[in-house]
């Protein structure tokens, strides 16, 4: 015969299965799974793992989440026939991880670019987890930069789960799934105007599309130079005209139809003078 | 607008309201019983950017980067700016209030301009705004007095730029190249760094037109995001006035008000780019540098264990004993730089059952006992969610105790239970009213005296006893 023991763990387990866990605890566990609220010398204990000016590569240790994710989940129990032992609340946190992992970033994001903010579609719990620490000065410089992360072996761009800066120069990111490989791209809101060569000469750039043409593409070979005054003021109206004049904007072309070209204003300007947003791949080894 | 590659350009994003005061005045007509107007209190209300100081808030990046030093002799500082239509909020004419009937296309004249100034060429200042208001002989500043503002107080304090007539003339713009050093930027930011994924994307820009200098020795240059209010047809080069005659040019300095500003230091043949940074940096897996052992280990010998565990990413750190000894254990965070190890650590409901003996080095290994502590000590550090987590605990075990007091019933009373088989049969208070009707009858002396016989329990509150 059952003991009273046994069926007063199996009430409770079943009754525990009907009521929903809250949702401030779900979500706080979830985010520390993705080692939100870890102190950072658990996550490094020695600095020589992450000296200044490295990436290092990592994958999640979920044995170690587990274990942490069951110490939290531990408070309020622990008495003998505590029916929470066997890893309940480990199972019940880890059906929720696959879309739950997804959420903090997601809620925090503006709409405007949710679009391009992909879903996992295999809501099985992927296990693999990987990513990255970076020590640099460049996380200090620029520290809006673009990352992704690369599986090369079978070319899959990976989710991000997590992006943040843990200091001044050090910035952890973590992706669903397996990469091998870390691109950063410099921060296109802030690229800035600068000339093709040392004695400041640019390319014309199109701002039309034009056969195979694309917007941004070089308009011919010819460099032209920034005109200058006062020893380094770009002297602006000179160099509109200049950059019109190749441009043919603001021309009216007449023919059958009278046709405005495209006008030239400061964001024509901004496209002229903008460079190229830099970019950089680090590779697992 | 125009795309290029992933960002797009507009020209201008002027505000949906100019800066200035606003009154709101509302009426209400009546026409029963008799007509009548009720008029309401008016409402004022301010709307616009602050004239003399910027919120730090607003700004989102700089560039050359604070503080740095490359050859920066080729590329134009600029300023990014948080909110899209910052350069467009005030007017460079203060006279004209309002741009009601202007075009919203085009371009538009912005009422801050970027400049860059070399160490020497201009003395910054932080005074009050009762000093700022105050006219002076000597001291151009348009603005010069006029009244303080709605939110202004004389204490205040801000940031200004005096400079001389001549390098007044050299570094600031004209007033029509203005409109063509602010613009704005569009972007995609999905895959950025989380404190940046809540902004819309829409950037103002405002660009320096001034290049820094490139020399073999470092020069310090400091960029001053400024404001132009009220220097409509005083910039230099302005239409129709000759050089010297401008109405500063006798004065011995111009004001202006900087509402932000940062340093960088420019020096040929030194790059430190995205580029040059991002090249440099070493790439490995997240462990600790192993140098091979010399010579040939022999069998067993534990180094070769203890070098395999650095490899796999543990660090020994010094471990203080509950019991007081001290001595050193293994020990590897959430961040590994292999496969994770198959691992058994099920069942143990405490962080000692997650201590793990390594027999090779003869140490312990922490890892997952600590793991399981800090899981603790963080969600106790966090008293909403562990309140939470704990009374979530307690409405299960309510729920269960409710669930088991209706399983012994339904063993212990099957009988009665059967005919009371109709609609609220599980609830475990329909059987409990039954047992006390039945104990009313004097019928259930019986059936509790079996079942006590059997197990021992008293069995009405669903508690064990006595166990």
């Amino acid at each position: 015969m059952k003991s009273w023991m046994d069926s007063k763990k199996e009430c409770n387990l079943q009754a525990a299965d009907t009521l929903p866990l809250p949702d401030d605890v779900v979500k706080w566990l979830q985010e520390s799974r993705l080692l939100y609220d870890v102190p950072f010398s658990y996550l490094v204990p020695d600095e020589n793992f992450l000296p200044m000016e490295t990436i290092r590569f990592f994958q999640l240790d979920e044995n170690w989440l587990d274990a942490m994710t069951e110490g939290a989940c531990s408070i309020g129990g622990g008495t003998t026939n505590d029916w929470t032992t066997n890893g309940y609340f480990l199972r019940r946190v880890k059906q929720s991880l696959p879309l739950g992992l997804y959420r903090r970033r997601r809620e925090k994001m503006h709409q405007n670019h949710l679009v391009h903010c992909a879903l996992p579609t295999d809501l099985k719990d992927s296990k693999v987890r990987m990513g990255f620490l970076l020590r640099s000065e460049l996380v200090e410089a620029y520290p809006g930069m673009k990352v992704e992360g690369w599986d090369r072996s079978s070319n899959i761009e990976r989710n991000l789960l997590r992006l943040n800066l843990l200091s001044d120069t050090v910035m952890l990111g973590i992706f669903d799934g397996y990469i091998d490989e870390i691109n950063v791209t410099e921060p296109s809101e802030a690229l800035h105007f600068g000339t093709r060569t040392s004695d400041r000469k640019i390319y014309v750039r199109r701002i039309e599309e034009e056969g195979p043409y694309k917007i941004g593409d070089k308009l011919s070979e010819e460099l032209i130079p920034v005109p200058i005054r006062d020893g380094r003021m770009v002297d602006v109206s000179n160099l509109v005209e200049t950059l019109k004049k190749k441009l043919h904007a603001d021309d009216f072309v007449c023919g059958e139809e009278v046709q405005q070209k495209p006008a030239f204003t400061s964001a024509e300007l901004a496209l002229e003078m903008v460079e190229m947003a830099a970019q950089e791949r680090w590779t697992k080894q | 607008m125009n795309i290029y590659g992933e960002m797009q350009f507009m020209s201008s994003a002027p505000p949906v309201m100019d800066s200035g005061e606003y009154r709101v005045r509302a009426a209400q007509k009546v026409t029963l019983p008799e007509s009548d107007t009720l008029q309401g209190e008016p409402l004022y209300f301010y709307a616009g950017e602050q004239r003399f100081t910027m919120e730090r808030e607003v700004v989102s990046d700089v560039y050359p980067p604070k503080n740095s030093m490359s050859d920066y002799g080729t590329v134009l500082p600029h300023i990014v700016l948080k909110k899209k239509s910052y350069p467009w909020e005030r007017l460079i004419n203060a006279k004209k209030t309002l741009r009601q009937g202007e075009h919203i296309t085009g371009n538009r004249t912005p009422w801050v301009a970027l400049l860059l100034l070399e160490e020497g060429e201009a003395e910054v200042k932080t005074i009050t705004l009762e000093e700022l208001l105050k006219e002076k002989e000597t001291i151009f500043f348009p603005q010069a007095g006029s009244e303080r503002m709605v939110g202004e107080k004389e204490a205040d304090v801000c940031q200004v730029l005096e400079l001389a007539p001549k390098v007044f003339r050299e570094v600031v713009p004209r007033e029509v190249e203005l409109e063509w050093l602010a613009h704005v930027r569009i972007v995609d930011l999905h895959a950025r760094e989380e404190n940046r994924i809540s902004h819309p994307g829409c950037y103002s820009v405002v660009v320096c037109s001034r290049f820094p200098p490139a020399s073999e020795t470092a020069i310090k240059c400091s960029a001053h995001l400024v404001s132009l209010e009220g220097f409509h047809g005083f910039l230099p080069g302005d239409m129709g006035v000759e050089e010297g005659k401008e109405s500063w040019a006798q004065k011995e300095c111009i004001r202006l008000v900087s509402l932000h500003q940062w340093e960088f230091c420019s020096k040929k043949r030194t790059t430190e780019d995205f580029r040059t940074l991002a090249e440099k940096l070493d790439t490995e897996a997240f462990r600790l540098p192993v140098t091979p052992l010399k010579g040939k280990a022999a069998e067993g010998d534990f180094k070769v264990h203890a070098l395999e565990r650095l490899k796999r990413g543990y660090t020994v750190l010094s471990h203080l004993v509950r019991t007081g000894e001290k001595t050193a254990s293994w020990y590897r965070g959430p961040l590994i730089p292999c496969e994770k190890e198959l691992s058994d650590q099920s069942q143990n409901q405490s962080a000692d059952g997650r201590l793990m003996y390594d027999r090779e080095t003869g140490l312990f290994d922490m890892s997952y006992a600590a793991a399981w502590q800090l899981g603790r000590l963080m969600i106790l550090k966090n008293r909403s969610v562990s309140a939470a987590l704990c009374s979530w605990r307690k409405l299960v075990e309510q729920k269960g105790r409710e669930a088991l007091e209706v399983h012994i019933l339904k063993n212990h009373l099957g009988e009665l239970h059967k005919n009371a088989n109709t609609e609220s049969a599980s609830s475990g208070r329909y059987a409990k009213q039954r047992i006390y009707e039945l104990l009313a009858d004097g019928e259930i002396e019986s059936l509790l005296g079996r079942a006590k016989e059997e197990k021992g329990h008293e069995i009405l509150d669903g508690f064990e006893e006595g166990v």
